[in-house]
């Protein structure tokens, strides 16, 4: 505005200015000065309105598609945050019940480290009940009882000191009994493997010698 | 509006106002507004052939003429709302210019608006002054707009007579914004007796001594000097009882006489004013012109009485409108005449010729 405002009055002056320094210029024109320069106002005003409105166009043609842009970002961004939301609870929740888990089986631990072991009991009884049907034949010098203990994690095989060993040494007073017995033993679930040796005499009255694997609930620390 | 152009008075002028393809011709348009009627002609001339003034003549032609009267009574008083009246005419009943054509035009005011006088050049200033009172306490309220023009050739001394003429700023202004509306392009307003003079001799071929335009509302004396217009007058209009009698019989050449008369003597006394102390004797008849320059002989009574040779304005470049009926056999003498005579739109096409002449000297500059 100001632009066309002081090209107007450029003019304006100018041709002011010349008729002062020259009062006989002729002039025949009868058309007020006012009308040439609002006709040129309004083409500089027309010339200064394009230029505007060409150049917002530009912007907004730049704007627009930026503007676009960030709201398809935008709506994929909470498209995604919407479904992973189920995921998302999820896993929440499967973390919750790992916590729940590790607290029970904790707990668990707990009582089961709480319970006394009895396999060796459990043996002993199984024996007991094998050797009841012939007491009388049967005459148990010595019991030998090794139940399986922990060992360090480098082995793959559990070692000779940690495996589960029984040995039992007993007086037979003949093959038949023995063999009864052998069977008494392997019959029952706490034993495995449970095999015989003759000792040094013969079956009128001899040892036998019983190598076995006692069965326990858990690795002795 | 829409009321006017479909009593289509425009719609005559329309399609010699349109561009046909093959001749590329750019219109002129020169808008004679009177007292009491509109006279409109489009001239058309090549935009190529603008550059040296003798084609430029050459290749103008008279493409319409077309006139629609105001609604002032010449023989009443002036109204207060005469500018009013007359842009709300205009913008009824002005032919439309086709979209997307140039339709450049030049105006004059009417006769009555204009106030002549002739003031030593170095006090020009104060007559301006004078001027805006006048206007100021007219019909108008308006300042002044003033052109001005030396009397006889380049002045010399700071007292050399200058020829003002004045006219009411405001209506000025609100009459080209009216017809710029319009769609033309205006290029200039012009005194009646600057445009004549300047435009005599392309149009008629005739080097005048002076122009006179008798029109029923008012008369114009312009004399002719080295460089173009020297003084205009204005000249007394024909008293109102003659008028109001020969509205129902014509203006007739005998009622007409004891006026006729009372112009003979202010030519002739114009002419002495002009003439004093110049060496030169004045040459070349007087051009007449305006619409009772038609009644029968006046141009013969007028030389008797001036003694000086009168010619009837007549255009006489190459191609005119309705050429048709002009040498059409069954058009009788009288309608030939009349369709021959140019002298009420002899200040239009003159205009028409000017907005020519300056369109030009801006291209050329």
């Amino acid at each position: 505005m100001t632009a066309v405002a002081s090209s107007v009055q450029q003019d304006r002056s100018a041709v002011d200015q010349q008729r002062t320094k020259n009062p006989r210029l002729q002039s025949t024109e009868l058309l007020p000065t006012r009308f040439f320069a609002r006709r040129h106002a309004i083409r500089v005003l027309a010339t200064w309105g394009i230029v505007v409105v060409s150049l917002s166009a530009l912007l907004c043609g730049v704007l627009i598609p930026i503007w676009l842009r960030g709201q398809r970002i935008r709506a994929g961004n909470s498209n995604l945050i919407a479904q992973s939301q189920p995921l998302a609870e999820l896993r929440q929740k499967s973390q919750v019940m790992q916590q729940e888990n590790q607290r029970r089986s904790k707990w668990a631990s707990w009582v089961e480290s709480a319970k006394p072991d009895d396999s060796l009991l459990q043996t002993l009884a199984v024996i007991a009940a094998a050797t009841q049907a012939s007491e009388k034949e049967i005459e148990i010098d010595s019991m030998q009882i090794q139940l399986p203990l922990e060992y360090p994690a480098p082995h793959k095989e559990p070692p000779q000191w940690a495996s589960p060993k029984l040995l039992i040494t007993a007086k037979v007073s003949n093959e038949l009994n023995a063999r009864s017995w052998l069977d008494r033993l392997n019959a029952s679930d706490r034993i495995d493997d449970a095999t015989s040796r003759l000792g040094a005499r013969s079956w009128s009255g001899g040892t036998v010698q019983v190598s076995a694997k006692p069965v326990a609930t858990r690795w002795l620390p | 509006m829409t009321a006017a152009e479909s009593k289509s008075p425009g719609s005559m002028i329309l399609p010699w106002l349109r561009p046909s393809r093959s001749q590329p011709l750019s219109r002129y348009v020169g808008i004679d507004i009177g007292v009491d009627r509109a006279n409109i002609v489009a001239l058309g001339a090549r935009h190529c052939d603008m550059r040296r003034s003798s084609q430029r003549t050459q290749s103008m032609r008279w493409l319409g003429r077309h006139h629609f009267s105001l609604p002032v009574d010449p023989l009443a008083d002036p109204p207060k709302d005469w500018v009013d009246r007359v842009i709300t005419s205009l913008l009824d009943r002005l032919p439309r210019s086709v979209d997307g054509d140039q339709n450049i035009a030049a105006v004059s005011l009417p006769i009555p608006w204009v106030h002549y006088q002739v003031v030593p050049a170095s006090e020009i200033e104060v007559s301006r002054q004078q001027c805006h009172a006048m206007f100021a306490s007219s019909l108008f309220r308006s300042q002044a707009h003033v052109a001005y023009w030396p009397l006889h050739t380049e002045p010399t001394r700071p007292d050399e007579p200058m020829v003002i003429a004045a006219i009411a700023e405001s209506a000025a202004y609100e009459l080209a914004e009216a017809v710029s509306e319009l769609g033309y392009q205006i290029e200039t307003i012009l005194p009646h007796g600057v445009t004549l003079i300047d435009a005599a001799e392309s149009m008629t071929g005739i080097d005048p001594r002076c122009c006179v335009v008798l029109n029923r509302s008012g008369g114009l004396i312009a004399m002719k000097n080295q460089r173009g217009c020297g003084l205009c007058r204005s000249l007394p209009a024909i008293p109102k009882q003659i008028l109001a009698e020969a509205d129902t019989l014509g203006l007739t050449l005998h009622a007409i006489r004891p006026w006729l008369t009372d112009i003979a003597a202010e030519i002739t006394a114009t002419q002495r004013f002009v003439l004093r102390g110049q060496a030169t004797d004045a040459n070349g008849p007087l051009l007449l012109c305006g619409d009772i320059a038609a009644v029968a002989d006046l141009d013969a009574v007028l030389a008797t009485l001036t003694d000086i040779p009168v010619a009837p304005w007549r255009y006489a470049g190459k191609a005119r409108p309705s050429r048709r009926q002009i040498f059409d056999q069954e058009t009788s003498q009288a309608n030939r005449e009349r369709l021959f005579n140019d002298s009420e739109y002899a200040v239009a096409l003159s205009l028409a010729y000017s907005a020519v002449e300056s369109m030009s000297r801006r291209n050329g500059k």
